[in-house]
């Protein structure tokens, strides 16, 4: 189930905006998505494409994988722009077809070639944000193995074309993401989804509740996070990351079910829990994510403490 | 070909549906404000085909158009030539198919359309269809359907008729039909066809409600992607008018995003934080379908309230 990837936190910031790009490196962020797209007004996309190549090197240095958002609208200039080493994916908004996707992927081949980057390397993040999408999500998700997870269906733009207000006290988007989902699996594809839990206010900032939906994300079984405000990235981190309880209780599980197999039986009761095959494979993959967490965490301390070093050198 | 408006312009938010059985079902009607008036054909027996029940249907479409409604029939697969027959003439926008299963359903309707359009004066290409979908069958291809004629503006889903088709006895705490509609919401939109409901428990169990109850429910189906209803219930057409209007309310909150959002951008910025927000462009893109939209329903209850003016 899982891709090894651990992309728990993640940042969206407008690329033009030195502020946010200087200070996203310090924020402990598994990935940060320089955005090109919708928090970047049209007067200054031209410019905003300059600083990409620089800000991809500037924004890694706490050991975030580095996404950049392109517009759907503006393909080849923002891919341009934004396939240089240090790129991990490509965000591509509002995608509808399979058409699309496959001449996205052909540019990133291209460029991958042209500037010395591993082919297949940049990954494609297929943004379904329309009802159209929805309508096409299986020929979406399978239209590149570039595509490593799928998922979402609801935001800004999918209201918008829904005709809907984002902030409501049910789930408007519940059909989409499940087509999303029962797509991503038949692709084969990682799941990203999350739990529907009221937010009216709109609130961007509330780390409370990104918790609380990071946590519910993670024992629904997903596990990718992602948002726009600093404060929410460590709840994120933390609510998508196993309790060292979880990881103690795995731990306990697997060596009752081994005494358990070892005495010839599919199933025992111990301690009050049941143990069984199915049991024992959910806490054979909480143990591997909680040690992916720790390595990822690990890999970004070291990082950031190499670059705050060499600024302090 | 008549040329369609946008269809962020089409506010036909409430469509009535009126029995021909009685004067009191028709001679109303005109008073209530709704949108749109479909005419049911479907039960009318034989004998109500006739030269005479031709002329009370004539009768009929002039008292339902006078408070400025578009005037449809509604109409079954069944006998439908003869149907349309009876109840196509000048003043009707549309027909309203019922039990629509699949694409044949809607396109073995097309050449009666246009003979009916030619035979009786009618532009080419004015008649609607709004097929109805209340099968599995009709929920399963909508895609199809929806995309069989660019006569469908609309689509309608009768969860009364769904339940009843799958063999669901609707229950006032469970949804069955969350996956259905959602189906039909995301397949009509992709389509550019607006998608009209009032959700389970309303449609499924026709509850009694407050004039803010049916209300609520209306904001419910709007916000579930819906542009508006279908129904019987007279006193459901005022607040249903209003439920699927942006509210004043709304139209002050998205003019304010809309002038912070410029003052971002002239700062060289599109995300901008408000009230807690964060406004960039789709929200500012919804902002204006919010503000359009609104002067549209606006528009529209103009020109209802003028006909009535005239009229009394």
């Amino acid at each position: 189930m899982s891709s090894g990837m651990v992309r728990r936190s993640g940042l969206t910031m407008p690329v033009n905006n030195p502020r946010f790009v200087q200070k996203a490196w310090t924020r402990g962020c598994d990935f940060i998505i320089l955005d090109l797209e919708d928090s970047v007004p049209p007067a200054e996309k031209a410019h905003a494409r300059t600083l990409v190549r620089e800000a991809i090197d500037m924004v890694a240095k706490g050991g975030a994988e580095v996404w950049v958002r392109i517009n759907h609208h503006l393909v080849l200039e923002d891919l341009e722009a934004s396939v240089w080493p240090g790129l991990k994916r490509i965000n591509y908004p509002k995608a509808e077809t399979a058409r699309e996707i496959w001449l996205v992927d052909r540019i990133i081949s291209r460029l991958e070639k042209e500037r010395g980057i591993p082919s297949g390397h940049v990954e494609i993040g297929a943004n379904v944000e329309t009802a159209l999408g929805v309508a096409n999500a299986l020929e979406i998700a399978a239209a590149s193995p570039r595509i490593t997870d799928f998922g979402g269906g609801g935001g800004y733009d999918m209201s918008r074309d829904l005709g809907v207000e984002m902030f409501v006290d049910f789930n408007q988007f519940v059909y989409g993401s499940g087509e999303l989902e029962l797509a991503a699996r038949v692709a084969g594809l990682e799941v990203h989804s999350t739990p529907y839990m009221p937010n009216p206010s709109g609130s961007v900032s509330d780390g409370d509740h990104a918790f609380r939906v990071a946590e519910a994300t993670r024992k629904l079984g997903f596990r990718m996070g992602g948002g726009l405000h600093p404060n929410v990235v460590e709840p994120q981190n933390r609510g998508l990351t196993p309790t060292a309880e979880e990881v103690e209780v795995a731990r306990r599980v697997l060596e009752m079910y081994e005494k358990v197999s070892a005495s010839g039986r599919a199933w025992a009761a111990v301690e009050g829990t049941v143990v069984d095959w199915y049991e024992a494979r959910r806490a054979r993959d909480l143990l591997e994510w909680a040690e992916l967490c720790e390595g990822r965490d690990r890999e970004k301390e070291e990082t950031a403490a190499r670059a705050m070093g060499a600024d302090n050198g | 070909m008549v040329e369609a408006a946008p269809l962020i312009d089409l506010v036909r938010r409430t469509n009535l549906l009126v029995s021909l059985r009685s004067l009191e079902g028709v001679d109303r009607v005109w008073r209530l404000g709704a949108d749109a008036v479909t005419l049911d054909l479907r039960e009318m027996a034989d004998d109500g085909l006739s030269q005479q029940a031709r002329k009370w249907i004539r009768i009929s479409i002039g008292f339902a158009a006078y408070g400025g409604a578009e005037v449809l029939v509604g109409v079954g697969k069944e006998d439908v030539d003869r149907r349309l027959e009876a109840g196509v003439w000048p003043g009707i926008a549309g027909v309203v198919l019922y039990d629509v299963d699949s694409a044949g359903d809607v396109e073995r309707l097309l050449p009666l359309l246009e003979s009916m359009e030619a035979y009786r004066g009618l532009s080419r290409g004015a008649l609607e269809v709004i097929p109805v979908l209340g099968t599995a069958a009709g929920v399963w291809n909508v895609r199809e359907i929806v995309d069989s004629s660019d006569r469908v503006r609309q689509t309608v889903l009768d969860e009364a008729a769904l339940c009843e088709d799958m063999g669901i006895v609707p229950q006032a705490d469970y949804d069955a039909l969350v996956y259905a509609r959602g189906r039909v919401v995301v397949e009509a939109i992709a389509a550019g066809v607006q998608p009209l409901d009032l959700p389970h428990p309303v449609s499924t169990l026709s509850p009694t409600l407050s004039e803010g109850e049916i209300r609520e429910e209306g904001v419910r189906a709007r916000n579930l992607g819906f542009k508006g209803a279908l129904f019987p219930q007279q006193d459901w057409v005022g607040p249903l008018n209003a439920a699927f209007s942006p509210t004043g309310d709304q139209v002050s909150y998205y003019t304010e995003v809309r002038r912070v959002f410029a003052e971002g951008v002239a700062r060289g910025t599109a995300a901008v934080p408000y009230q807690g927000r964060m406004i960039d462009v789709p929200v500012d893109e919804w902002a204006k379908d919010v503000l359009r939209r609104a002067v549209s329903c606006r528009e529209r209850d103009r020109q209802k309230r003028e006909a009535v003016g005239r009229r009394t």
